[in-house]
């Protein structure tokens, strides 16, 4: 007589065992009660499992996240859905978005000079850093975490550009900082030591800069001409990349 | 089954064109809402657990939809919900049943007019959530997703033994606090 079939009852209850086992297992049971009353309680457990109703979603569930998906895609990608890159806005607006603080403890007594940091060769992608701003060349990049730093012109005339992916957060740790507007921008700005930094939300990325109150209205403007489809393009293909790749089965 | 191959998108947002026959995603939360929150249910046995598990699944539906091979779209939702749901316990441990009161248990929302069905599905939803997470993912998988053991074991990367041990150990557990 065949040895007791232990969880091969299981796969017989479930039609997964090969022709042969099955037959096997069946001739077993035609001889073994253990094993006909283990295949019974199997079984009832079975049907009370499958036996279950469906249930029934909470009213709305699709729709609000539907709606919700739909706002943060329209004020991340400025309403306009790329080719292509839809499924990257989308991952991108789907991350939790970091909270960023001015970065004030950049703005040191050594002002204005790019935060210590990792030296780029050039900008990351998704980032902006444009190689003149107001008319000042750029002379170094820095990367620190997620935050990239532009450092343009010379000695005395100087700025600094910081532009990090997140939300603009800014709380009572910064009692000096006052709400401000700078060539449309509407930010929060605070000098220290005689340079002015003014801190603004431009679309996914909180964009700061530091430098001499009178040059930072004018590269204000000139960052105003940065392409932000163009960076949100750049980096929602770099993470559907990863992501897309990521979740596609892998446990 | 409706919406997934051969539909082009009807939907005017750019984002939901699909080109190739692949479904729209809110075709696909429409469509297949109840299937995957039921499977979350029956995972978590709390109802706010589910709500997130089924919209974390979604988004993610929503990303990997152009890589998604028209075939199975249970099958492929089933998987993308399981590892939502392994996420998700290795990021919250579980909290023993007896001690988290906010568990929202059997009084799920559901089609049962029948009382008798109704307390039934609660007591098995209970016996659920005390099987050891091991056993009742494959169980679930099996008897409430409908998936073969060929898929479970892809989905959760074990061998076939595996899945099969598993599942004949959970239904006997189950059976044993179900006061069989």
């Amino acid at each position: 007589m065949p040895e007791h079939p232990g969880d091969r009852l299981s796969a017989y209850l479930d039609g997964e065992l090969e022709a042969d086992s099955t037959a096997s297992v069946r001739a077993h049971l035609a001889s073994c009660q253990v094993c006909r009353e283990e295949l019974d309680r199997l079984s009832h457990a079975r049907r009370l499992l499958r036996g279950m109703a469906p249930l029934e979603p909470p009213p709305g569930l699709s729709e609000r996240f539907g709606a919700r998906l739909r706002r943060v895609l329209r004020r991340v990608a400025g309403g306009v859905a790329l080719a292509g890159t839809a499924i990257g806005a989308a991952l991108y607006a789907a991350s939790p978005a970091r909270a960023v603080r001015p970065p004030m403890a950049e703005v040191g007594s050594s002002l204005p000079g790019l935060p210590s940091g990792t030296a780029l060769a050039e900008v990351p992608a998704g980032y902006f850093a444009p190689q003149t701003l107001d008319g000042m060349a750029l002379v170094g990049l820095r990367q620190v975490g997620s935050m990239v730093g532009a450092l343009y012109g010379s000695a005395p005339h100087e700025l600094l550009v910081l532009e990090e992916p997140g939300q603009l957060v800014v709380d009572a740790s910064y009692p000096a900082a006052r709400t401000a507007s700078l060539a449309g921008y509407q930010g929060v700005s605070y000098g220290r030591g005689g340079e002015e930094a003014f801190t603004w939300q431009d679309g996914a990325s909180v964009v700061t800069l530091v430098g001499d109150p009178e040059d930072l209205p004018a590269a204000a403007r000139s960052m105003a001409m940065r392409p932000r489809s163009q960076s949100l393009f750049d980096r929602a293909r770099g993470l559907a990349r990863d992501l897309v790749g990521d979740l596609t089965g892998s446990p | 089954m409706a919406g997934v191959t051969g539909r082009a998108g009807t939907r005017a947002d750019a984002a939901d064109v699909s080109p190739d026959g692949i479904p729209a995603w809110e075709e696909v939360a429409r469509d297949y809402g109840r299937f995957l929150y039921t499977l979350a249910f029956r995972l978590t046995a709390d109802r706010q657990d589910a709500e997130d598990l089924v919209q974390e699944t979604l988004l993610r539906v929503r990303r990997g939809l152009r890589t998604y091979q028209p075939g199975s779209m249970e099958g492929w939702l089933t998987r993308i919900a399981t590892n939502c749901f392994i996420d998700q316990t290795r990021r919250r441990p579980e909290v023993p049943l007896d001690d988290d009161p906010d568990r929202d248990l059997g009084a799920a929302p559901g089609a049962d007019d029948d009382l008798l069905a109704t307390s039934i599905s609660a007591d098995v939803q209970a016996a659920l959530m005390a099987l050891p997470v091991e056993y009742r993912v494959p169980v679930v998988l099996c008897d409430v997703a409908g998936r073969s053991y060929e898929e479970i074991a892809e989905t959760l990367s074990v061998p076939l033994g595996t899945v099969r041990s598993r599942i004949h150990r959970g239904r006997s557990l189950l059976r044993r606090a179900l006061g069989g």
